[in-house]
């Protein structure tokens, strides 16, 4: 195993997850999969808060699940982001972008 | 829209249980093994990848109940199985839930009533404007036992002139008339009023016209507005009687209005209101100090009552230098007025239930508590087995507040029950008491109190018995004798025997000032009288009233219809004596007044000597046995009309006169009046009667013989009752017009007048009984509890030599520890009954050793009778049984 993952900004999971089903539908395995990729081993989830981030991002209507079969003959859960989702992760897109632009310029002011 | 959808996703998940929970397992599932797959490529074997899986993305069950617990349907699910718990709990232990629900109905039934009473009585405002503007101005003779009185005409006047004080004033007189030419006579009651009233009140008729100033002069047309509910009577609510005109003692009068019903919270007797017309005579200066009219006042803006109460207080100084009596002007708000005497012993009572559910908080605390010690173990292996103490408290209180909202409920049956009792057993000059029922306020009230009781009994003992380690409590067997729990479970049997010591204490001495009152002598023998008021027949009335001087009446025919009035009543079989007066004790007193004594100085501007002044027919006397103590009593041949102070004329005065005035001297012979009217001889000095009430000191009566009075009195030979079907039919057939009312017996009116101290005094007997026994049950319960959890104990002391007796007399000393120190509380805590209780007694201090020590001792020997079952019990452990116990 590499270095121990770090721990998630509070509240970015959320966006991660969005921004993972930007690209295409997928179940909470491919998910934490494609997390892990993109950050380069940096966020491995725990099963436990993905899915509690899942359910309470289905429950505000911010992505849809449905059950299809997966590519190995598994029933799976797949993921869709819904209209209000992609509003959502491009409102927060810009305001993260404002707050570390914003926390770069204090930190290279000291 | 989210939330509608977070709604819908959730009362899925509550209502397919079964199905929401496989599909999560199944998703968890899939995600491990998809994951485990990966590793198993990589070269794993299967065993090491899903172990690996376990170690990096955490133990499913875990994520299961987190993902769980974070909806709100969990919470939900939470609640209800507690909720389900509870129940299951509470059935299993039906004494312990029966006792607990029955104490805490006991205790919200009683307030939730006495509450729904002084809501009604005391705290839903007045029908009017502002009332709290609004005062009543009396006068005050202290020196004279005249402790409020009406003001006279020009009393009225003069405090009229104080526009710096008083924004609007209006002056009220209460009376009867008679109604002819709508079928039978009618006596209706009146209301003579200043045209100023209804606005100052803010009151408009629902139609037609208020007075003007102009209907209250002298010889203006005689107008009426009617009150609802009369209107409704008479003319079956038809707008078109405005215009016409009524019969009224013989005259005529144009209806010009009709009131409002809300006015009827206010007068709720009156039926008839008419202008009130002063005249000349009334206005002179000699008439200064013949009160006889309400006055009402609306404070200016800007001005308090306690301004306007100062301001009197120098306007009335300037009459009481060197006066006879001392005189004084009270400014007292029209609200205190109309609940008045009510306050203090609903008050009271408020008290006492406050006090009765605190004593039955304290008895649930304690048995909770005491049960909750017996479910330490329960709680030990809950908490051992990773439940939390949030959760577990959670659940405690659940149980409470079970309890709380089934006592609550049962309580408000119970109330419903108590409130129609208090309602036929409230005396009936309680202001208002006409609408009361159980309002929203009741139940929010309720509602309060029961909440407010289980957060009380709830939260404390679950604090309590959540405390011990689960190590601890297991280690012992759960005989873990949390000494905290003990003593403070001990506290609260010390406290109720001590609130409950308060309770006996208040009842003991309203009973003893009841038994005191009963005992005094009226100054006449009431059994066997019969009383009722008739109105005088039309053809009497005098329709000539532009005469100012003359009485509204015909002397010569009033006197003939009285004197053959009493000669039919008195041949009525079984009737001994019957006299007419101008009123009755307990019932209406004649009126007051001023008189000078012959030869003595006074100042006519300044209050005189005062008194009652009743006209009466010479057989009065005997009528009433009220005793001759000197002199002589008037005969038929000395009656004179009623004004008429001739040569000749005489007067009997009372005992409370001939010390008050006559102090070193015989009065008989003295002569008494005024310069302008003449003066009247005293023959005769009677006992005092105690014309308000056996509680008030007597006014001083002067006896006139006269025939002015319009309320008989019958003496008859046996039960009054029966003779009243007679007596009617005597007075119809001496005139059939005249219409009879307030038929009472004496008996009635005396006990009538006693009703509000009886309903005072029953109610708190009533709930000092039921604090009695609530506090016995608390102490029933934990020596109870105690000897169960000493059973070992008791066994070894047995097993080791004890006898029976030193068993019962340690249970018994336990016991009575706490009786006595409850008691010794009380006795200190009935020390601040005094403000609350001083004005409700009579003959009795405060302070009364008789009553602290025979309430004392009844609530020891209650307390010792409780510890009966639970001594007994523990003197027939069989030290066996009790050594192999467990």
């Amino acid at each position: 195993m590499p270095d121990k993952p770090s721990d998630l900004v509070q509240g970015t999971l959320d966006m991660l997850i969005l921004k993972t089903l930007a690209l295409e539908p997928m179940h909470g395995y491919g998910i934490s999969v494609r997390i892990e990729q993109m950050s380069k081993g940096v966020f491995r989830l725990n099963a436990g808060s993905l899915f509690l981030a899942i359910q309470r991002l289905e429950r505000d209507g911010l992505i849809d699940g449905e059950w299809k079969p997966t590519e190995n003959n598994r029933r799976a859960r797949y993921y869709t982001l819904t209209a209000k989702g992609r509003k959502r992760l491009d409102t927060e897109t810009q305001e993260w972008g404002r707050q570390v632009a914003a926390i770069g310029r204090i930190l290279e002011a000291s | 829209m989210s939330l509608f959808r977070n709604l819908a996703i959730g009362l899925r998940s509550l209502f397919r249980k079964k199905q929401v929970d496989r599909e999560l397992d199944e998703e968890l599932g899939a995600y491990l093994e998809m994951e485990a797959a990966e590793k198993m490529k990589q070269g794993m074997s299967r065993k090491e990848a899903v172990r690996a899986v376990r170690l990096e993305r955490g133990n499913v069950e875990v994520a299961r109940e987190t993902i769980r617990s974070a909806s709100w349907e969990s919470v939900l699910e939470t609640c209800w199985q507690d909720l389900r718990y509870a129940l299951r709990v509470l059935r299993k232990a039906p004494s312990f839930t029966s006792v607990a629900v029955l104490t805490l109905a006991l205790g919200i039934g009683a307030n939730a009533a006495i509450f729904s009473v002084v809501s009604a009585v005391l705290v839903r405002p007045l029908p009017i404007q502002d009332p709290k503007r609004v005062v009543v101005l009396h006068d005050q003779f202290p020196t004279l036992n005249l402790p409020r009185t009406t003001v006279s005409v020009l009393q009225f006047r003069d405090f009229s002139q104080r526009t710096d004080l008083f924004r609007s004033t209006a002056a009220l007189k209460p009376g009867n008339l008679t109604l002819t030419g709508h079928g039978q006579a009618l006596r209706l009651q009146d209301m003579e009023v200043t045209s100023q009233l209804f606005s100052l009140l803010g009151v408009r008729p629902e139609f037609g016209r208020d007075f003007t100033t102009r209907d209250n002069m002298y010889g203006t047309q005689h107008v009426v507005l009617l009150s609802h509910g009369l209107w409704r009577r008479l003319f079956g609510e038809d707008r078109g009687v405005v215009g016409r005109d009524l019969h009224l003692d013989a005259e005529n009068y144009q209806i010009v209005g009709v009131l409002p019903e809300e006015i009827e919270a206010l007068y709720p007797h009156v039926e008839i209101w008419v202008p009130a017309i002063f005249t000349p005579e009334s206005l002179s200066p000699r008439y200064r100090w013949y009160v006889g009219y309400s006055m009402l006042a609306r404070l200016a803006p800007g001005v308090n009552l306690r301004q306007a109460q100062a301001a009197m207080n120098t306007a009335a100084a300037n009459f009481n230098n060197g006066a006879f009596a001392q005189f004084h002007v009270e400014v007292r708000s029209l609200i205190d007025e109309q609940v008045g005497d009510a306050q203090s012993p609903l008050y009271l009572l408020l008290g006492a239930v406050g006090l009765l559910l605190l004593i039955a908080c304290a008895n649930v605390a304690n048995l909770v508590m005491v049960r909750n010690e017996g479910r330490v173990q329960e709680i030990a292996i809950r908490s051992a087995l990773g439940c939390g103490r949030m959760r577990i408290i959670s659940q405690l209180l659940t149980e409470s507040i079970l309890l709380a909202v089934s006592g609550g409920g049962l309580g408000l049956l119970l109330a419903g029950a108590l409130l129609r009792t208090l309602v036929g057993l409230a005396p009936t000059d309680l202001p208002r008491m006409g609408d009361i029922h159980l309002d929203a306020r009741v139940l929010i009230w309720t509602f309060a109190t029961s909440l407010g009781a289980s957060t009380f009994f709830g939260v404390l003992p679950a604090l309590l018995s959540t405390r011990p380690q689960p190590a601890e409590a297991l280690k012992l067997g759960g005989r873990s004798a949390a000494i905290g729990n003990r003593r403070f479970s001990n506290g609260l049997v010390v406290s109720q025997v001590a609130l409950a010591l308060v309770l006996l204490v208040g009842s003991g001495l309203l009973l003893r000032s009841f038994k005191r009152l009963l005992e005094v002598n009226p100054g006449f023998v009431p059994n066997n009288l019969l009383t009722m008021r008739f109105s005088l027949p039309i053809e009497a009335m005098n329709s000539n009233k532009t005469d100012s001087s003359s009485a509204p009446y015909d002397p010569a025919r009033v006197a003939s219809f009285s004197t053959s009035l009493l000669d039919r009543v008195s041949a009525v079989a079984g009737v001994l004596d019957a006299a007419i007066a101008t009123g009755i004790p307990f019932a209406s007193d004649g009126y007051n007044g001023t008189f000078d004594i012959k030869g003595s100085q006074v100042d006519p501007n300044k209050p005189g000597p005062f008194a009652n002044f009743m006209y009466v027919t010479p057989q009065c006397f005997d009528t009433m046995k009220i005793p001759l103590i000197a002199g002589r009593f008037y005969t038929p041949a000395e009656m004179r009309d009623g004004n008429d102070l001739k040569k000749g004329s005489v007067r009997i005065i009372d005992e409370t006169l001939a010390k008050r005035f006559w102090p070193n001297e015989n009065p008989i012979g003295s002569e008494i009046g005024n310069k302008n009217d003449g003066w009247a001889t005293v023959i005769g000095v009677v006992g005092a009667v105690h014309e308000t009430g056996l509680a008030a000191e007597a006014k001083g009566t002067i006896y006139v013989p006269g025939y002015a009075g319009t309320t008989l009195v019958i003496r008859t030979k046996s039960n009054p009752a029966t003779f009243v079907a007679a007596v009617r039919e005597a007075i119809s057939q001496t005139d059939s017009s005249v219409p009879i009312y307030d038929v009472n017996t004496m008996d009635g009116l005396l006990a009538a007048s006693l009703q509000r101290r009886k309903f005072a005094a029953t109610l708190l007997t009533l709930f000092a009984g039921l604090a009695l026994a609530l506090a016995s049950v608390g102490m029933y319960a934990v020596l109870s509890y105690l000897v169960t959890r000493r059973t070992r104990e008791i066994g070894i002391r047995i097993a080791i030599g004890a006898s029976r007796e030193n068993v019962l007399v340690l249970i018994f000393r336990y016991g009575f520890t706490m009786a006595v120190s409850g008691v010794m509380l009380g006795l200190g805590g009935s020390l601040f009954l005094k403000p609350l209780i001083a004005s409700q007694l009579f003959g009795v201090e405060s302070l009364d050793a008789l009553t602290m020590s025979l309430a004392s001792m009844l609530l020891v020997m209650t307390a010792m009778s409780a510890c009966l079952v639970p001594a007994y019990r523990a003197a027939r452990v069989d030290p066996m049984i009790a050594l192999r116990y467990e």
